[in-house]
């Protein structure tokens, strides 16, 4: 007896309970019985998918985008004279806001020291580019309002999903994006989740990304980011002096030993 | 250029001078800078304020090329016959990376006196040493012989420090207290679910 045979009984004995006619054996009730469950099964299903209207709509629901950071360890920080692109290394990242934010630290270059004459150097981050896309930014020279391609398309796609944060000289030393008036002025800690006063990236140009997630638009990652860093040492000789005497990323030649004056 | 052409002979003395910015005499003393001049010369000679002593045939340097243009040559000066006593004074302080100076002189073997200036021959850095330990069985006693191993500056640029890589050890190694590379480690390969809600 296979458990199909305990469905049928089930079926039986279930009808034979409304009247004599159903539960008999004749070919008659069978077809009525049939019938029956039929339309009972049928209701079952309609209220079944009654109660799934009532469940969290499709756009409550989301799949999410899976992100793989993968910082580079043996990174080399570049040191940047004049003016240059530069994509940066990803040194840390975080998600918050129920996972619809994340964000990135995207360590830029060395910050340089000073020129021949004792004038220290001055980087500026002039220009933010992701996927191809320059940024324009809002009034606040934070916030992303569109992206515009070098032949003038523009991309709206990044409106309020992205945010960029520079500083040019460790943590303490917020800087605006040279074309906005506007711009962050808090310390590193202060806009990075989890960041403390330990987080100081002591002579470190860096940028904290904030993307927040809009797959209509696109917006599933940090994407490839570049900046345009402009420094202020680009004389041959500042460049060449600079990278003699440094101790970190130079030659380590003390300053004595280098004849300047001519 | 020195004229010798009327000099019958010419003796030449080598002189070195030694500068350990980090010098101390004991294991827990304070580091001071200390410039060691000491040369070959028949007698102590001052020069540019640092009074060269003779220590004669206990220096020696290995002979080095002249090349026209700065070459990454570099030089190998030794002094025997330093007493066990001083030991101790070059293994509490920082020899490696002091930097180091050799000029040479010329003299009138008869007058003694110096033909022209003292010229520069080598500069850079020690880039490492060695002591050798020179027993007396007979009188039970000991002398050292260090030997300095120099790299010119040329040799140094050409080196160039590696510079500051993104991982903690090398931020570490630059400054201490920073924590910022402290996760970059960690982040490797790691996968955030971005987006995804309920």
């Amino acid at each position: 007896m296979s458990f199909l045979d305990d469905v049928v009984d089930f079926g039986k004995s279930a009808i034979s309970s409304v009247g004599g006619f159903l539960g008999g054996d004749s070919v008659g009730s069978g077809l009525a019985r049939t019938a029956l469950l039929g339309y009972a099964n049928n209701r079952i299903n309609k209220m079944i998918n009654k109660d799934s209207d009532s469940r969290p709509s499709q756009s409550q629901t989301q799949a999410g985008t899976r992100v793989q950071v993968n910082p580079d360890p043996n990174y080399n920080v570049p040191v940047v004279y004049g003016n240059a692109y530069v994509s940066g290394a990803v040194t840390d990242a975080r998600m918050v806001n129920n996972k619809q934010t994340m964000w990135f630290v995207l360590t830029i270059c060395e910050k340089t020291g000073n020129k021949i004459d004792g004038t220290p150097s001055e980087i500026s981050i002039q220009e933010v580019y992701v996927d191809g896309y320059r940024m324009v930014f809002k009034s606040d020279g934070i916030t992303a309002d569109y992206g515009v391609t070098p032949d003038g398309d523009r991309f709206e796609g990044f409106d309020n999903n992205i945010r960029v944060y520079p500083f040019v000289n460790g943590s303490a030393n917020p800087a605006n994006i040279t074309s906005e008036s506007n711009g962050n002025t808090a310390s590193a800690d202060n806009v990075m989740p989890n960041w403390t006063s330990n987080h100081t990236m002591d002579e470190l140009v860096f940028a904290l990304v904030r993307v927040d997630y809009d797959s209509p638009n696109d917006i599933t990652g940090l994407g490839e980011v570049k900046f345009r860093v402009n420094n202020t040492m680009e004389d041959p000789g500042d460049c060449l002096f600079d990278y003699m005497t440094n101790t970190r990323y130079g030659a380590g030649v003390p300053e004595s030993e280098v004849f300047s004056d001519a | 250029m020195i004229d010798l052409s009327s000099y019958n002979g010419i003796r030449s003395a080598v002189f070195v001078r030694l500068q350990i910015d980090e010098y101390r005499t004991t294991s827990g003393g304070s580091f001071t800078q200390e410039v060691l001049a000491f040369s070959d010369h028949f007698q102590d000679l001052i020069y540019e304020g640092d009074t060269y002593q003779t220590v004669g045939t206990l220096m020696g340097i290995a002979a080095t090329s002249s090349e026209l243009r700065s070459s990454s040559d570099t030089v190998t000066v030794s002094l025997s016959g330093v007493p066990n006593s001083s030991i101790k004074e070059i293994i509490h302080s920082r020899i490696k990376g002091s930097t180091i100076e050799i000029y040479r002189g010329y003299f009138d073997p008869q007058t003694r006196t110096q033909i022209g200036d003292i010229t520069g021959r080598f500069k850079g850095f020690v880039n490492n040493y060695s002591l050798d330990e020179d027993y007396n069985i007979d009188s039970r006693t000991a002398s050292n012989t260090i030997t300095l191993q120099c790299a010119s500056n040329i040799d140094v640029l050409s080196r160039k420090t590696s510079g500051r890589r993104t991982n903690p050890e090398s931020e570490k190694r630059f400054f201490p207290s920073d924590v910022s590379m402290d996760r970059v480690v960690n982040l490797a390969g790691t996968t955030y679910n971005f987006g995804r809600k309920g």
